[in-house]
């Protein structure tokens, strides 16, 4: 037992006393003297730590015990501790003390056995009391020369649970005594046998001091009686929030919450401000905030209309002046609008699903399972997208609202619906004008197959000609171009357009964001800065004042070593890297799984050459390759390659301690729902060999692999090197550099695949 | 990684329960604790780290008294002492992490973006290791390996939306007492008995409330002994009761060397003074204070004497009943009625003890979805006035969106449940009514949440809405309660084991099989019979053969007629050793008769 005590008592003892050797109550107050002083002698200090801030202060020492009769702050006190040397003295604990100084007792042992006295000192630590009179001793009195002067009465303390009783005032006999109240509520002892009170005697107040507190005269340095009093009331308040009532200031300011918000929020909520707030004239002019308006109409009108309930929550966030704002109802309704934004995702997914449902696309034998059929998985594939959870929800966009407009208009070209497709895409243009990247995929598969209804596949241009329908196209360009005119046609009217389109496309941003995309660019400027580094360590090159690329904030940078890039030379590589794709779209008409892989290599082909290309952008690959992987083999391989890869570049978007457990389950619950049933859905009975992913080769997945030693090495390794001040930029990089790797292999992988399809290579289910 | 192979594929998919479970208790931790910057108090939270800085710097001796360092008005310990060890484990970290967190005194009131971090972290590592670990074991057949069943019960139960939001959002160590426990039932259902006791014994020791348990777990223990006969039985008891006692002396082992300290450790574990509810609780008692204010004609010590009698009374008939005839599953129910008995009727409740007895139903899912969905949901929204001055409103509504749109899906889904829907009578108009009812009681949950959050109440009554959802709950746990007592009752309690014992005739063997199946939601509509019951087992009870005819066996090849009897008779063949079964269809048993 005392084994588990001590280990579980801190090593370091507590700075005062146990409760055996501490000083008891009443002898503090016979003494009135301050606790410290008392404290102080009755302990020996062998070691104290010095004074000042000390996490743990320290003092070794040891407490005299109580011994004999006399007060510890004497000096009989300290010869009686000297002469008792190691004698411990063993006190029964009490319960209750009723033993105070003048009360009268009857001593209930020895020769003065009977006889009542009264009560001259009590000693609570020992549990006695000192009776005059009784109980003495006769001892001789000496002098230095041991030559006896006299004899004097000396009182042995009584112990005073069994030798001293108190005395009952009415009968004057011995009683047992209890603590209780009387009704006006004062404290008393009472006679256990009559029941009467036994009263306090006035001696009881006396001190070391007076005798009595009437009589004690005043001195110069006591704290006067006024000073005393309590002249506050106790509330229930810090310090600071009572000094605030007192003055009335009312605490408006909005608690942070403990995770951050990114500055998608304030761009929002200026545009709800915006769009809310000025006629329609001054939507592309207003500059009050740095975050102006830089989307399409149609996502001003889309502004406009959350603002009309925005107005239900907080009007305040509908100031323009006031930059910044994030009170907790303007959080709650962003936050709620992305979600309900999401349920036209929904709906896109549903459409989706219901083609690849009812189409007949491939045969398989689980057309019929409810959880894993290709649709369903489609389903959660598409609505457990960790990218856009990690995007829209955590990060704030609207993304999930636009991919759902595209996959409504995806379904519909699968559907042969060619004009509700062209007009939803048009819309979608409408609402945000980075979808023109794959515009062309559109363009050429419509062209294709709207405009040229009767032609055959390997009809040649000339014979083409023959075939054109001109209706036909009047209805495409219609439809298209009066979306057009309903967005842009006010603008057109109250000439406005040039600003409008100044706003679109702002061309002053540098090659990559301050975040390299893991693209082209990104292995483009990971060379150039090694080279750099190699070049100045042997010399080769002169040190120039751009060597802190790495410090990734600076925009716009030149290259040292690699020429620099204009954004004409990206548009022109963006332009050839998806010609190929479209010319073979061109020659194999009426295979809208053909156009729907148009779309991604060319949304592909921007994301690795565009200018300024945000890592965002990496959804626009993956989310139509969902479509895909569900249906052929080779597709889920590069699906599964690519959303690992892409996802994880999103990491950098999100980088607080709070948010970093939610973006990596999120991350890895895709992808292993993503690798378990893509595989059981293509029915692997043998994985290539037991050391590789599920459907991917050796190599990729040692790559996917990579990733964790990546991670770890950015969340673990990398603060603990202390590169963080020289280098700070260093995890960024290698996460680009990295994922830049895997998705131009996946790029290549599958423009090879997609050339080398046959051009109906798309079976049907005989209707 | 292989992938096709059935193992695998558990395996995926465990990882992905187990990583859904962890998402959502990672969401609900990213909102508001209890008491956020709200001082001079704070909140729970505040209290749960003032229990680590005073364990972490005190001596044991000093952890429940009111002394110059320790100040028992400022969040004092009240919990037994595995809290208090579990606290000091959470401060030894928390000092490794930073000095300040737990300073002596100066850390009073702290708060900070990583010191709620760590906070969250320490809960759901003791998720991880207490609470997971044992909900995987009740329900996992086997400890390695579990069907897709279990792990879609195992998420549903840890997604109980109140254990999210007490535990992650409002800030408390629910999880770890409510899994101590959870682990002795499923050591109980194995029949471990003396694991079970000091299972529970523990969770007794983390949180006193798991007394609400007390009586089931003693009663059946004590039921499951006395059946071989008293004499037989004896030993049995003596075990149980060394094991508790030994646990118990350990735990208390710094506080037993005094007796004021156990005194005084008693004291702070039952303060009476507190009064008989705390704020406003869905019991009884809160109810009826409405007509009847108790305070004025009761003191605190007579109200007490009240509620042990009232809650005595409604305990007992269950208890009794799991005592002369214990069942597994009348156990769990037995778990279910004393729990809500205690929530309801006793003294010193909490709105979070609801959390007692939410979690023993959400058990009950496979068996009873709908009822089990429904009691979540409303034992939940009994904690909203609480959860709304935490500001987790919005995680409360998604969370119980969630639990309902999660367990009507997957229940439907589910191959094995798909027979039985959710509701057990198959009667197409009786679901409509259950639907119905459970509509009518969701509306009225919503309007009450609509209400409190938009309308202001009178001045004269500044708590109409938390009182009208605490009446509103309450009658809903009244009724539970009843239904709860009646499933108890109308199961069938005897074990295979005691049919032989009583050396019973083949025919009264067959007709016990027969309820049996019978009280089996599988095999209610089907007409399996038992034609020929033989114990062989010369009167040990633990050897069958059996015939059984069923239509169900119809195009069914003999492994899965034997599988399906298997799971029917699960629980009872974990008694018997030697089972051997002819499973005919009912052609089949004509042409063999015929021969």
């Amino acid at each position: 037992m005392r084994l588990t005590l001590r280990l579980l008592r801190r090593w370091n003892r507590p700075p005062y006393p146990p409760p055996e050797y501490q000083i008891a109550e009443l002898t503090k107050k016979y003494a009135n003297l301050p606790e410290k002083y008392m404290e102080a002698n009755r302990k020996t200090v062998y070691h104290r730590t010095p004074r000042g801030i000390n996490y743990l202060p320290r003092e070794r020492h040891i407490f005299k015990n109580y011994i004999g009769v006399h007060r510890p702050w004497s000096n009989e006190h300290n010869q009686e501790v000297t002469d008792a040397d190691e004698f411990q003295p063993y006190v029964n604990p009490l319960r209750d003390w009723f033993f105070f100084r003048g009360d009268r007792v009857q001593v209930l042992t020895g020769k003065d056995n009977g006889k009542q006295g009264i009560v001259e000192m009590v000693i609570q630590e020992r549990n006695w009391v000192i009776v005059r009179g009784l109980n003495a001793d006769i001892t001789e009195q000496k002098d230095e020369d041991n030559k006896l002067i006299g004899y004097a009465l000396e009182e042995r303390p009584l112990l005073v649970n069994e030798q001293v009783a108190l005395v009952d005032p009415g009968d004057l006999m011995p009683t047992e005594v209890e603590w209780s109240w009387t009704e006006e509520g004062e404290k008393v002892r009472v006679s256990k046998r009559t029941g009467r009170i036994i009263p306090m005697s006035r001696r009881s107040e006396e001190t070391f001091q007076y005798k009595s507190r009437e009589t004690y005269a005043e001195n110069e340095k006591d704290t006067k009686k006024q000073d005393m009093e309590m002249t506050f009331a106790p509330k229930l308040m810090t310090f600071e929030m009572e000094i605030a009532e007192e003055l009335g200031i009312e605490d408006d300011r909005i608690p942070k919450k403990t995770y951050c918000r990114s500055t998608d929020f304030e761009v929002h909520r200026n545009w709800l401000a915006i769009t809310h707030s000025l006629p329609i004239k001054q939507w592309y002019t207003e500059a009050t905030s740095e975050w102006t308006l830089d989307y399409p109409p149609l996502f001003a009108w889309f502004e406009y209309f959350l603002s009309l309930i925005a107005q239900f929550f907080d009007p305040k966030m509908l100031i323009i002046s006031n930059l910044n704002y994030a009170s907790s109802e303007t959080i709650l309704f962003q936050r709620l609008s992305v979600i309900f934004a999401d349920l036209v995702f929904a709906y896109g997914t549903k459409e989706c699903c219901k083609y690849v449902a009812n189409s007949g696309l491939r045969k398989s034998s689980r057309w019929n399972c409810r959880w894993s059929s290709p649709s369903a998985m489609l389903q959660l594939l598409l609505l457990g997208n960790a990218g856009l959870f990690i995007v829209d929800h955590i990060h704030f966009q609207y993304n999930g609202f636009l991919y759902g407009i595209q996959l409504i208009s995806i379904a519909k070209i699968l559907q042969g619906n060619y004009l509700s497709g062209a007009f939803w895409f048009a819309v979608l243009l409408n609402l945000k004008h980075i979808y023109a990247y794959v515009a062309p995929a559109y363009f050429v598969y419509l062209l294709r197959n709207h405009c040229f209804p009767q032609a055959p596949s390997n009809a040649s241009f000339k014979d083409l000609h023959s075939h054109f329908s001109m209706k036909r196209f009047t209805e495409l360009a219609c439809t298209v171009l009066s979306v057009f005119i309903i967005s842009f046609g006010p603008f057109l009217v109250m000439n406005e357009i040039g600003n409008v389109l100044n706003r679109l496309f702002p061309f002053k941003r540098g090659l990559s964001h301050a975040y390299w995309a893991p693209n082209f660019w990104a292995l483009y400027n990971t060379a150039d800065k090694l080279g750099s580094v190699a070049g100045q360590q042997y010399n080769l090159l002169k040190k120039s004042s751009n060597a802190s690329m790495t410090g990734g904030l600076v925009q716009e940078f030149e290259h040292s070593l690699l020429p620099s890039i204009s954004p004409r030379i990206t548009f022109l590589l963006t332009l050839i890297s998806i010609m190929p794709a479209l010319m073979k779209l061109w020659l194999s008409p009426g295979n809208p799984l053909h156009f729907l892989r148009c779309l991604v290599l060319c949304a592909c082909g921007s994301f690795m050459f565009g200018w300024h290309v945000h890592e965002k952008a990496i959804l626009m690959i993956i989310i139509p390759l969902t479509v895909l992987a569900v249906v052929w083999r080779r597709e889920a391989q590069i699906y599964l390659l690519l959303s690992t890869v892409g996802h994880y570049s999103l990491f950098p978007l999100l980088f607080t301690a709070f948010e970093l457990p939610i973006k990596v389950l999120l991350f890895l619950i895709h992808a292993v729902y993503a690798f378990l049933n893509l595989s059981h859905l293509f029915a692997l009975d043998k994985p290539a060999s037991s050391w590789t992913l599920p459907l991917l080769n050796r190599i990729e997945s040692v790559y996917l692999v990579g990733l964790l030693p990546l991670f770890l090495f950015e969340q673990l390794l990398f603060p603990c090197l202390g590169l963080k001040d020289r280098l700070p930029f260093l995890p960024l990089m290698l996460t680009s550099g990295y994922c830049a790797l895997g998705v131009t292999y996946c790029f290549v992988q599958y423009y090879w695949h997609f050339m080398r399809m046959s051009d109906s290579n798309h079976k049907r289910k005989t209707h | 990684m292989s992938s096709s192979s059935p193992v695998d594929s558990f395996r995926g998919a465990a990882v992905l329960t187990l990583l859904g479970l962890l998402v959502l208790r990672w969401a609900v931790a990213l909102h508001s604790y209890s008491g956020e910057k709200r001082p001079p108090m704070y909140g729970d939270y505040e209290a749960q780290r003032h229990w680590m800085e005073v364990t972490h710097n005190l001596p044991v001796g000093e952890w429940y008294f009111n002394t110059t360092e320790n100040d028992l008005m400022y969040w004092g310990l009240d919990y037994p002492p595995l809290t208090a060890y579990h606290s000091k484990v959470c401060g030894f970290a928390a000092s490794l992490i930073d000095k300040s967190f737990v300073a002596l005194k100066a850390s009073r009131g702290f708060e900070s973006y990583h010191h709620k971090l760590f906070m969250r972290w320490t809960v759901i590592l003791s998720d991880l290791v207490v609470l997971i670990p044992s909900v995987w074991l009740y329900f996992a057949k086997r400890l390695w390996s579990a069907d897709d069943a279990s792990l879609v019960w195992i998420f549903l139960v840890l997604s109980h939306p109140g254990l999210l939001l007490i535990d992650h959002g409002h800030f408390q160590y629910n999880g770890v007492s409510i899994g101590l426990t959870i682990a002795a039932v499923a050591a109980l259902l194995r029949k471990r008995n003396l694991l079970c006791s000091a299972l529970f014994v523990l969770a007794l020791n983390f949180k006193q409330m798991s007394l609400y348990y007390a009586l089931p777990f003693f009663f059946y223990l004590l039921g499951t002994s006395l059946q071989g006969g008293i004499a037989r039985g004896i030993p049995k008891v003596g075990a149980i009761g060394m094991v508790v006692l030994a646990t118990f002396t350990i735990i208390w082992l710094p506080f037993v060397t005094q007796l004021s300290q156990l005194k005084q450790v008693l004291h702070r574990l039952f303060p009476i003074a507190r009064g008989i509810f705390e704020d406003k609780v869905s019991n009884i008692w809160c109810a009826l204070n409405v007509v009847y204010k108790i305070k004025n004609s009761f003191s605190n010590e007579d109200m007490a004497v009240v509620c042990l009698v009232s809650t005595l009374v409604v305990v007992i008939p269950s208890s009794l009943n799991l005592l002369f005839r214990p069942h597994p599953q009348k156990f769990v129910y037995s778990l279910i009625n004393s729990s809500l008995a205690f929530f309801l009727f006793s003294f010193q409740v909490h709105e979070k003890s609801i959390l007692l007895a939410a979690i023993p139903v959400s058990l009950i899912l496979p068996t009873d979805p709908f009822i089990s969905m429904w009691f979540t949901a409303i034992s939940s929204f009994s904690m909203l006035p609480l959860l709304l001055k935490d500001g987790l409103l919005i995680p409360t509504i998604a969370l119980i969106l969630f639990h309902i749109v999660a367990t009507t899906l997957m229940v439907n889904v589910l191959p094995s449940t798909r027979e039985k829907s959710l509701i057990v009578s198959d009667q197409s108009s009786s679901i409509l009514w259950w639907w119905a009812a459970f509509f009518v009681s969701m509306i009225g949950c919503v309007i009450l949440t609509l209400s409190s959050i938009f309308v202001k109440p009178p001045n004269n009554l500044p708590d109409l809405f938390p009182l009208l959802i605490s009446v509103y709950s309450c009658l809903h746990f009244i009724i539970f309660l009843l239904y709860f007592n009646y499933k108890q009752m109308s199961l069938p309690g005897v074990c295979l084991k005691s049919l032989s014992e009583k050396n019973l005739s083949q025919a009264q063997g067959a007709d016990i099989l027969n309820k049996h199946a019978a009280c089996d939601v599988h095999v209610t509509n089907s007409s399996i019979f038992f034609p020929e019951v033989v114990d062989e087992s010369n009167g040990c009870g633990g050897q069958f053969s059996v015939t059984l005819v069923s239509d169900k066996f119809e195009g069914k090849s003999r492994l899965q007629r034997h599988q399906l009897v298997h799971s029917i008779l699960a629980e009872e063949l974990k008694v018997i050793h030697a089972f051997s079964q002819k499973t005919l269809t009912p052609e089949q048993w004509e042409t063999q008769k015929t021969q």
